[in-house]
């Protein structure tokens, strides 16, 4: 059976549509016009989310790229600290040499050894700190990544969207077909979309060390 | 003869902060960067202590621990689980699969020193 009206209801259970009333031919108008706005949004909403995963990306190559230069620093700082310890040690190990020698400002030396010392132990304290603090990177990288999966849910929930008011909209034959799919599929998405907020990788809020358990 | 440290994390960044924090205190520390490599590298030489990441392309940190309990070599070497799971399923599963300790990240590199000296000295 052929279909003629564009202002038309569908005929339950024919696939086909029928002339409307004056009220549901009112109502086909605005759904159609909802139709097509979905349809026609498949473009820029396509380009919305991919520039979104582009800029989350460039976010997570930015991080990579700073944090892996700030653990270099922080490698070149642990390598001169362990070199300066090793003059230390050196230098204590001359001095002790000379025992038995009574050296002029001897009591200087061993100050300045045991404030080095000390420093030593600060300066590895505040090294220790950034560590834990440069681990964010991590948890941000986690975070994206997640981010990026229900991006890529939620493009693909509306590309089906817009795929089956396209499919309404040119009347096709098969739209009965078409829209048992696309709610499969639907369905599935939106599983997947639950599923990445059950399985949230990382729910810490602060930088604050985690705990340890031991079994 | 310094103790080994096999530690499987796939951020970079992670596995380099893992290895400054242990090298500084004097382990060798052997990275990969996903369960199976981890996997590999610990069939290739028998470490001392393995520290490994949960979420994981190839192979997750759960699925590593139970491998090597399954190897003999593997079966008192203690493993802790590094990762930003904290929940108590998680935990009860590492527990359950031979984990020998759970550390949430962010770690703290004096707590991870004093956790891996209890196991290893």
């Amino acid at each position: 059976m052929e279909c003629q009206d564009h202002e038309e209801v569908r005929k339950p259970g024919t696939g086909c549509r029928e002339p409307a009333s004056a009220g549901e031919k009112g109502s086909a108008v605005v759904t159609g016009a909802t139709v097509r706005l979905v349809g026609d949004s498949q473009a820029p909403v396509d380009q919305a989310f991919n520039a979104l995963q582009r800029d989350l990306t460039q976010v997570d190559a930015l991080l990579k790229d700073a944090v892996g230069q700030l653990m270099e620093s922080l490698l070149r700082l642990q390598s001169l600290m362990q070199e300066q310890q090793k003059i230390i040690g050196l230098a204590v190990s001359e001095e002790g040499n000379q025992d038995g020698n009574p050296a002029p400002g001897r009591e200087s030396f061993r100050q300045v050894v045991k404030h080095q010392t000390e420093f030593n132990g600060r300066i590895e304290d505040a090294v220790f700190q950034a560590v834990t603090s440069l681990q964010f990177q991590d948890m941000v990288t986690q975070l994206v990544d997640n981010i990026q999966i229900r991006l890529s849910a939620l493009r693909d929930i509306h590309q089906l969207i817009a795929h089956q008011a396209g499919s309404e909209h040119s009347a096709s034959q098969r739209a009965d077909e078409a829209l048992v799919q696309t709610i499969s599929s639907l369905e599935r998405k939106l599983a997947a979309l639950r599923e990445c907020q059950v399985r949230k990788p990382v729910r810490q809020a602060d930088m604050a060390s985690g705990e340890i358990e031991l079994f | 003869m310094a103790k080994s440290i096999l530690t499987v994390d796939d951020s970079a960044s992670m596995r380099q902060m893992v290895g400054f924090t242990l090298r500084g205190a004097g382990y060798d520390v052997i990275e990969a960067e996903d369960g199976q490599e981890g996997l590999d590298k610990a069939r290739q030489m028998v470490v001392d202590l393995v520290l490994t990441d949960q979420n994981m392309p190839k192979m997750d940190g759960l699925t590593l621990i139970k491998t090597l309990r399954m190897l003999p070599a593997y079966q008192t070497v203690p493993i802790l689980m590094l990762t930003t799971e904290s929940s108590d399923s998680m935990k009860s599963q590492g527990r359950a699969a031979g984990a020998t300790g759970w550390l949430v990240k962010p770690f703290d590199p004096q707590k991870l020193l004093e956790v891996v000296r209890k196991c290893i000295g």
